[in-house]
């Protein structure tokens, strides 16, 4: 009756399941369990209803106000149901539940389960479904399922259970059914059928992935099988991923173990099979089996053999193993097949195993992973599934390697800007064309830009983890071997083909340790790299110089066009003084020696000394600007050295002089001294740097003027040598040497 | 240089002219019944101080060493007087200073080895001063009043103490030759007139106690230093017969020291802004 009521109401209370328990005859137990916020966590409400079944009929009424109020209202019975859940929360007694269900990654779906409650907790006890949507891709209208069917045993899985991954979208127009609208799908549907022994994987597994199209199964793309025993893949596992083929097998102790077989598509109606022979865990030989010939692939850097003393490491077959992997560089031979054919289906023979190696890793990753999603994790109750391995030798990087190794890579840097540089350059592009030592520095270097990028590729496996599992010397030594160098450079230059023989450079591979190997061979490389980037920066230079000279001679005869008019005063300018007067013929007369020099110099000879008559004219010019601050600066130090006082007697202002010594030491001495240095000067370089004294003693004399200056004016009386009175100054004046 | 020379020869000149002059002008009858006296000769050898203490404050220190003619000996016959006078001085502005301080003269006998004569007595005073100076482009003119109350004695042993008051108005000029400005190293002349005139019981009909004539050349060294030198000549009422007037060379020789006792950042003139 109870039951009848109930269901009554159940399209009232949506997100409530509601059971009907009884118990103690005359009670009933109510529960009534709500999913709180959609977040998955379970309210359990419930309340005990004393219904004597003598009332039945007439409580009929009341009872269905009561479940109403449950519904509306379940907050209320909070207490209630807490009083009356641990008052009888003990049993065993198996329960069903369909509603709710969150995963351990959050993700909501609908569950129907058995269960019985251990305590406060829900043990989950018999069979399990439970089913949800992804939602992930809706927006690009793909549409992901997720399912699991199971049986759990006392909250462990045991038995068969089948975990599904459906990704689909709508095909096709939209259909009427009825009063339903549909859409036709096509997708993938993905099926791991999992066997469990008390939560550990054990016994047969099989893996499944359809194809859908039109909502209908059609293809099947993956069919793996594969038994396990105490939670372990182990002894063979065959079936088909991706569309290979393949079979292999995985030895007790957890390694990839005897021969692993993966049959590709085949090429050119040519059988393709890669064979990788294990020992547990050792690649011990890898090669291809292309229609009726073997390629042997050589792993070049891979050790195959263990011996004593040597490190190896226990590895998961997941992706830093294939990045290992396909780091060694790969070496192909056969017995019956040409190098030459061989070298034109590396990149195939490469890809190909690349792909293989995908389906090894996938092979291992699918029984527990779908698109990232570790399937088993995510429901309570099974333990993880234990790795398969694989043994790789390890040749640790000790502190120099490391060194070594960064230095290489600043190497590789610089070689880089050189390559940059000289090839960006548009001078020394159309230079090359017309001189003939540009064009073989150019062709030198362009040999090294080819191979560069090689050993960019080297370099750049030194930040790889994987680099750590690789014989770096026999590495290194096989990718040297490969960068070829011709004994001699060709060009073409103004309409006839040169040949001229160039000595690359070569070092002795055998002798040096692996980390020393790459640094000195770069370093000779870059060596060799920077004396041609010199001697194509001077060649460009000269040439640029050459065409600038004519623009540079221009410049100079105006700065002396300027100097001469300066020091004429042709300007009749205010601020031509009796310095310039001077010192006028003196620069007019080395100037013009200087001129008659360069006129009589050699091309070459010009552009090397041009510049420095340029500094040379443009220093006397300064000089010229420095000249007229000297009066003003003068002016400026009497004053400053001036005070006005109030004379008493006369009732004026007149001026003293202040730290009489001090001036006259500056009137006296050093002023003659600037004077007659600056007329004795023999270079241009010097005249700038004796005016420039100038500067310094105007300084000093400011400085020392707002100074306590007695003990210098007590050492200036009466010294009238220059040398002291310049050291109790303080003043280094310059002096030609 | 020529310039420089021919102003020191001519002031030469000058001052041999009018001690020439000087040495040989007798007693002459003035207007009315007023009689002069033959001039006497004196030499005053004067230290002028001026001790700055503040932007205001002045130490005013001057002293006199007098000499007289005496036994035919002209000018230096004789010790005369010797004379101390100090003062506080302040600036009020640039154009006006005022002083007031003591005076202590020490007058030794006019006829040395004469015992109806002391050898020495003292005279005090006290005085003040106002100065006023009125600048103009190439000279400036001063005019100073200066009021002193003397104590004085003569040096005869029958002599009282008499108390009077001097009144004194100077005119004088500084006339810069050498430069436009009186700026150091400048040549100047100094036309200097003084009256002095006397009040109280003593004085009775002898008003005027001193007129001074006193032409100066000067030097000015340094804004610390400066030299004059000139003959002055000087006309005054006797105190015993008003109609007869003492008259007297004398040729002075004046230093001038202005030193400043302040602190050496407080002589640093402002900060000058260069262009």
């Amino acid at each position: 009756m109870l039951y009848y009521i109930f269901t009554k109401f159940k399209s009232n209370l949506l997100n409530h399941n509601i059971t009907i328990v009884k118990r103690f005859n005359q009670i009933s137990l109510l529960n009534v369990e709500h999913n709180i916020f959609g977040k998955g966590i379970r309210l359990v409400l419930s309340t005990t209803l004393m219904i004597n079944r003598i009332l039945a009929g007439k409580m009929r009424i009341y009872l269905l106000f009561v479940a109403f109020f449950i519904a509306a209202f379940p907050s209320v019975f909070i207490s209630v149901e807490a009083k009356n859940y641990s008052e009888h929360s003990n049993s065993h007694e198996p329960k069903s539940f369909e509603g709710p269900f969150v995963l351990e990654n959050g993700l909501l779906g609908v569950a129907r389960y058995q269960y019985y409650l251990s305590g406060r907790d829900t043990v989950l006890h018999g069979t399990f479904s439970f089913s949800a949507n992804i939602n992930e891709d809706t927006e690009e209208g793909i549409f992901n399922s997720i399912s699991y069917i199971g049986i759990y045993s006392k909250g462990v899985k045991n038995g068969l259970w089948v975990f599904s991954s459906k990704k689909i979208r709508p095909t096709g127009d939209i259909k009427e059914d009825g009063f339903q609208l549909v859409y036709l799908t096509e997708g993938k549907e993905f099926i791991v059928k999992a066997n469990f022994v008390s939560g550990v994987a054990d016994g047969n597994w099989e893996i499944v992935e359809h194809v859908i199209k039109n909502s209908v199964s059609t293809d099947t793309i993956t069919n793996m099988k594969a038994a396990f025993s105490n939670g372990r893949l182990v002894g063979s596992i065959y079936g088909l991923y991706g569309g290979v083929k393949f079979s292999g097998e995985v030895s007790l102790e957890g390694f990839v173990d005897k021969r692993w077989v993966f049959i590709l598509p085949s090429i050119q109606n040519s059988k393709m099979e890669e064979h990788r022979i294990f020992d547990e865990g050792l690649n011990v030989n890898h090669f291809i089996v292309w229609g009726s010939d073997t390629i042997i692939l050589d792993h070049v850097g891979l050790d195959t053999r263990v011996e004593e003393g040597e490190v190896w490491e226990k590895l998961i077959v997941n992706g830093n193993y294939f990045e290992i992997i396909e780091t060694a560089n790969l070496e192909m031979s056969s017995q019956t097949l040409e190098n030459t054919f061989l070298s034109q289906i590396k990149d195939t023979s490469e890809a190909l195993v690349i792909k293989s190696d995908k389906v090894f890793e996938s092979v291992f990753i699918s029984f527990s992973n779908k698109d990232n999603l570790q399937f088993w994790k995510l429901l309570e109750g099974s333990a993880k599934l234990k790795t398969v391995n694989v043994k790789l030798r390890k040749y640790p990087l000790d502190e120099e390697t490391i060194k070594k190794l960064e230095a290489t890579n600043k190497l590789l840097d610089r070689a880089n800007d050189i390559i940059e540089g000289v090839f960006e350059d548009p001078n020394v592009e159309i230079g090359r064309l017309a001189n003939q030592k540009l064009m073989i520095n150019y062709e030198i270097l362009k040999v090294y830009k080819t191979n560069i990028p090689k050993l960019t590729k080297l370099i750049k496996m030194f930040d790889k983890a994987a680099f750590e599992y690789i014989n770096r010397k026999e590495v290194f030594k096989y990718l040297l071997h490969k960068i070829e160098y011709p004994d001699s450079i060709k060009y073409y230059f103004r309409d006839q083909y040169f040949t001229q023989e160039y000595k690359f450079p070569r070092i002795d591979l055998e002798v040096m340790s692996a980390s020393s190997i790459i640094y000195n061979y770069f370093n000779a490389v870059l060596d060799d790299m920077i004396r041609i980037e010199n001697e194509i920066d001077n060649i460009v230079e000269n040439k640029l110089s050459v065409s600038k000279l004519k623009d540079k001679e221009k410049t100079l005869l105006r700065l002396k066009d300027s100097l001469s008019a300066l020091y004429e005063n042709r300007y009749k300018s205010e601020r031509f003084n009796t310095y310039h007067e001077k010192s006028a013929r003196k620069i007019f007369a080395f100037l013009n020696t200087k001129f008659e020099n360069y006129a009589l110099l050699e091309e070459q000879q010009k552009v090397d000394t041009i510049d420095v008559l340029l500094n040379c004219v443009e220093s006397f010019l300064k000089v010229y600007f420095i000249q007229v601050e000297i009066p003003m600066r003068l002016k400026r130090i009497d004053e400053a050295y001036t005070r006005i006082v109030w004379n008493p007697f006369t009732m004026t202002d007149m001026n003293e002089r202040m730290k009489s010594r001090v001036y006259h030491a500056f009137e006296s001495d050093l002023l003659p001294y600037f004077f007659s240095s600056v007329d004795s000067f023999e270079d241009c370089e010097d005249i700038l740097s004796y005016y420039e004294n100038f500067d310094l003693i105007y300084n000093k004399m400011m400085e020392i003027r707002y100074q306590d200056t007695k003990d210098i004016e007590k050492q200036l009386k009466g010294e009238r040598s220059l040398e002291r009175i310049l050291v109790i100054f303080n003043l280094e004046l310059f002096k030609a040497k | 240089m020529k310039l420089k020379f021919g102003i020191i020869k001519g002031v030469i000149l000058l001052f041999c002219t009018v001690f020439a002059v000087g040495t040989s002008l007798n007693a002459q009858p003035g207007p009315g019944n007023a009689q002069f006296r033959s001039p006497g000769t004196n030499v005053w050898l004067g230290n002028y101080y001026k001790f700055r203490f503040s932007n205001k404050l002045f130490w005013d220190a001057q002293t006199h060493f007098r000499t007289g003619g005496h036994n035919g000996v002209p000018y230096v016959g004789r010790m005369a007087q010797i004379y101390n006078r100090h003062g506080l001085s302040y600036r009020a502005t640039p154009n006006f200073v005022f002083t007031i301080g003591p005076v202590l003269r020490l007058n030794f006998t006019p006829d040395p080895g004469n015992p109806e004569f002391k050898t020495l007595v003292l005279e005090p005073r006290i005085w003040h001063e106002y100065l006023f100076a009125i600048p103009f482009e190439r000279f400036i003119i001063y005019h100073r009043l200066r009021v002193e109350h003397r104590w004085s004695i003569g040096n005869r042993f029958t002599d009282e103490w008499i108390y009077r008051n001097r009144w004194r108005y100077k005119f004088y000029m500084t006339i810069p030759l050498n430069k436009k400005q009186l700026v150091p190293k400048t040549w100047f002349f100094t036309p200097d007139v003084e009256i002095i005139m006397q009040s109280g019981k003593a004085v009775g009909g002898s008003p005027m106690e001193d007129l001074r004539i006193y032409p100066q050349i000067g030097y000015i060294q340094n804004a610390r230093f400066k030299y004059t030198a000139g003959m002055m000549y000087a006309a005054g009422q006797t105190l015993s017969d008003a109609y007869i007037y003492n008259t007297r060379w004398v040729f002075r020789l004046n230093l001038y020291m202005s030193l400043d006792f302040r602190k050496l950042e407080d002589k640093i003139p402002e900060i000058r802004i260069f262009d």
